[in-house]
């Protein structure tokens, strides 16, 4: 799976993931792939929550440890 | 302790702060007394934090300030503040401060969107750091290298409306229970302050609010004033009466002209019911009419007012008016009164009559011209017979003579009718002569009065000027004023005549083409005298008071002195009498021939052609120049006129004169006839003759080539004498 975007918001704590996340969202197309890694405690909840709100596909989400790591499609 | 004076307590307070330094010494030397002496001063920066921040009122500034304190209170690298939005399903980052603090500031999520929502939504604290448990679901420890969360939530008096998050401990490491408790206790202050600054801005809010409505509603207001000004200053200034009413039919406006017309002013008018102020009847029945206002709200239709309605004023003045009134409705078609619009019609009404009366005398011209050709033929030989036949008695004192003079009599009399009539017709041009006026008077005065018991006082000027006059129609006038002086003084009495020179008349009210040198004529009586209210009306046709009156007399007076440029006016008091005055232009011409021939000149030998379309008109004038001993050759229209005079050129028995009705119906009258008369003789002599005395041809004879005029009908002694005057 091709991913067009990689953001790395490890040991960022909310809500900065959140906001390098839709700031980077913006600059993308429908269509294209972002792969999303964190491990602030809520993060992967944030990230879903978002997810749904933009209707954006989610295709992963791995969990290992502490660090959470999502794809989605825009 | 009792401190009884300066010095005492300077000495109490150097030795309060010596026992204080000392304890705080003490303090120190302990872990406790460290810790109480950093919470003491703890608590005093936070107080004077909290009481300044509590002090601004500006909601913005207070986030800035709160994010920037807290982050100092707790040494976070960020603070931010979420704040529940109004709705309540969602939070924005009202305040921030430190690194990525632009980035964060007015950026929001739904409530229940990352740990803020977390806290938000449980109304709980959070500290994700190293002394304490992770609350949310146990999922992940803070391990140290990650950055430390402090979150406490922010309550007004009811509910949460926010809270502070401290993002990152400066220096690294996790933020203490010590920092949450911290930041509980500057959140409780804040909360106050982020209210009350909500509270100061949505009161300036409305504030402002207010005053853009109420300066919104001061420029309504101020249109509102210019339009109704406009509409007060259009409304009076109409030329139209304007009159509005409510729904009552009471009176809310009425307009400068309908102040006039009614007689009541604005501030009188208002609130009265119309009826009272707009008061109408009708002209004809003098009943009054139905009130407009009340049709109009009953009927919510347009209406007209009828015809002859008359406005009767305050002061009971009378005025026709015509008017029109409709329904005023609101936005939504409701009728919120009435509007009635109305104006005086009494002079326009007055010159409709005028003009109807001006119809009825072009049609009487009409009628007269119509009949003027026969009648005056048949005249010329009733009159003409008459003449000759008193002649043939050649005695006075013959049984047959007295009756044909009043034959005579009558026929002139109808003559007289019939100039009367044909005054009217063909545009009543006066054939001018210059003359002396007090002739003219006295011959008419006296014809008029013979066997009355009215008598006439002459007082005339020995310098009077000459006038140039159509004697006939000023003799008219002079007989119509005459008559209407004596039928004032039915008991008998005298009417005073004058005549003077006026070298230049000085009264504005005389209006005439120049100002020198006019005759003036007065004709008084002391008779009943005019009422003021017909003294207007006089000169009016077909207006008269008497009961056989024909209502032409006056009005011919004055149409015959206006032809003469002259002016003409009347002054009367009931019971003293009345007084006409008369203007004619002087002439500056010397009389024609003033002294009246009335001897008939001697037989002449010449021949005469007569030129007239009626037999009897021929026949009489054959008659008469026959008897005077002249030659007649008879000719029926212009072209036989022209072949009889042309074959008697060369013949030993020329024609001398030719006498030619001016107009031949149906055939070539005397003026085609004439050019062509001249033509073969540019010397030949002709009279014109014609009933229409009025003629522009007959006035202006010479300019067309005619020697001389004779109107028919005419006597024997006219004819003669004028047939004399030419020939020689």
């Amino acid at each position: 799976m091709k991913v067009d975007k990689e953001i790395d918001v490890l040991h960022k704590v909310c809500p900065l993931p959140l906001i390098t996340l839709a700031k980077e969202v913006r600059t993308m197309a429908k269509g294209q792939v972002v792969k999303i890694s964190g491990d602030d405690p809520i993060f992967e909840d944030s990230v879903l929550d978002f997810c749904r709100e933009g209707e954006h596909e989610i295709l992963e989400n791995n969990r290992e440890g502490r660090q959470v790591s999502i794809v989605f499609k825009i | 302790m009792t401190v009884n004076n300066h010095t005492d307590q300077q000495e109490l307070i150097i030795r309060l702060r010596e026992e204080n330094d000392l304890l705080r010494q003490a303090l120190n030397d302990t872990e406790c007394g460290r810790k109480l002496i950093q919470q003491k001063d703890e608590f005093s920066q936070f107080l004077g934090i909290s009481k300044a921040i509590v002090s601004e009122l500006d909601l913005s500034k207070v986030f800035e300030m709160v994010a920037n304190r807290a982050r100092e209170i707790v040494a976070a690298e960020m603070v931010i503040v979420p704040i529940i939005n109004p709705t309540r399903d969602r939070y924005t980052y009202m305040g921030a401060s430190g690194k990525d603090a632009e980035e964060l500031l007015g950026k929001g999520f739904k409530i229940q969107v990352g740990m803020c929502g977390w806290v938000l939504q449980n109304e709980r604290s959070l500290l994700f750091g190293e002394s304490n448990d992770w609350w949310m679901d146990e999922k992940t420890i803070w391990e140290e290298g990650q950055q430390s969360a402090l979150l406490v939530p922010m309550f007004d008096k009811h509910q949460i409306i926010g809270g502070l998050s401290a993002i990152g401990k400066i220096g690294g490491g996790s933020f203490s229970t010590h920092d949450l408790d911290l930041f509980t206790l500057f959140a409780n202050q804040v909360s106050i302050a982020i209210e009350n600054a909500r509270l100061f801005q949505d009161h300036q809010n409305i504030i402002g609010k207010l005053k853009q409505e109420i300066s919104k509603r001061k420029k309504i207001q101020t249109a509102l004033e210019k339009e109704k000004e406009q509409l007060a200053i259009t409304l009076r200034s109409i030329g139209d009466g304007v009159i509005t009413t409510d729904t009552d039919g009471k009176v809310v406006l009425i307009n400068k002209v309908a102040e006039k017309l009614c007689g009541w002013s604005q501030s009188e008018a208002c609130g009265k019911p119309l009826a009272e102020v707009f008061r109408i009847i009708s002209e004809e029945t003098r009943e009054p009419r139905d009130n407009p206002a009340e049709t109009i709200l009953k009927t919510g239709e347009i209406i007209e007012i009828a015809n002859h309605t008359a406005l009767i004023a305050r002061n009971g003045t009378e005025r026709s008016i015509a008017d029109s009134g409709a329904p005023i409705r609101d936005k939504s078609s409701q009728i919120i009164g009435v509007v009635l619009v109305f104006r005086d019609v009494t002079e326009s009404n007055r010159l409709k009559d005028e003009l109807l009366k001006v119809k009825k005398l072009e049609s009487v011209g009409v009628l007269a011209g119509g009949i003027a050709h026969d009648f005056n033929n048949i005249l010329v030989a009733i009159l003409g017979n008459i003449n000759l036949a008193s002649q043939i008695i050649g005695d006075d004192n013959h049984q047959v003579y007295p009756l044909l003079k009043d034959a005579e009599k009558a026929s002139l009399r109808a003559k007289d009718l019939t100039q009367q009539l044909l005054t009217f017709s063909q545009g009543g041009e006066p054939v001018r002569k210059t003359a002396a006026i007090p002739e003219v008077i006295k011959d008419s005065a006296d014809f008029v009065l013979r066997g009355s018991n009215v008598a006439c006082q002459y007082h005339i000027a020995d310098d009077l000027w000459l006038v140039e006059i159509d004697k006939g129609q000023i003799s008219q006038v002079i007989q119509n004023l005459i008559l209407n002086a004596s039928h004032a003084m039915p008991q008998g009495g005298n009417i005073q005549i004058s005549c003077e020179n006026i070298k230049t008349i000085s009264d504005p009210g005389i209006l005439l083409p120049r100002k020198n040198n006019y005759l003036k004529i007065t004709i008084s009586d002391s008779g009943i005298g005019i009422p003021k209210n017909i003294i207007d009306k006089i000169f009016d046709p077909y207006f008269s008071t008497k009961q056989k009156g024909s209502g032409l007399g006056l009005a011919i007076t004055h149409s015959i002195i206006s032809k003469h440029d002259g002016h003409i006016s009347v002054c009367s008091k009931l019971g003293e009498g009345t007084t006409f005055t008369i203007y004619l232009p002087a002439s500056s011409k010397e009389p024609q021939s003033l002294i009246k021939s009335t001897e008939i000149p001697p037989v002449g030998k010449a021949t005469i052609m007569i030129m007239d379309d009626d037999e009897m008109v021929r026949t009489l004038a054959q008659r008469i120049l026959s008897q005077f001993g002249y030659e007649v050759v008879l000719a029926e229209d212009g072209k036989e006129a022209i072949q009889l005079y042309e074959n008697a050129k060369d013949s030993p028995n020329p024609i001398d004169l030719i006498i030619m009705d001016l107009t031949i119906p149906g055939g070539m009258g005397g003026k085609e006839a004439i050019e062509k008369i001249h033509q073969i003789n540019p010397e030949a002599k002709v009279i014109v003759t014609s009933g229409y005395s009025n003629d522009p041809i007959m006035a202006n004879h010479k300019e067309y080539g005619f020697c001389a005029t004779i109107t028919k009908p005419f006597m024997i002694k006219e004819l003669i004498r004028l047939v004399s005057q030419v020939l020689s």
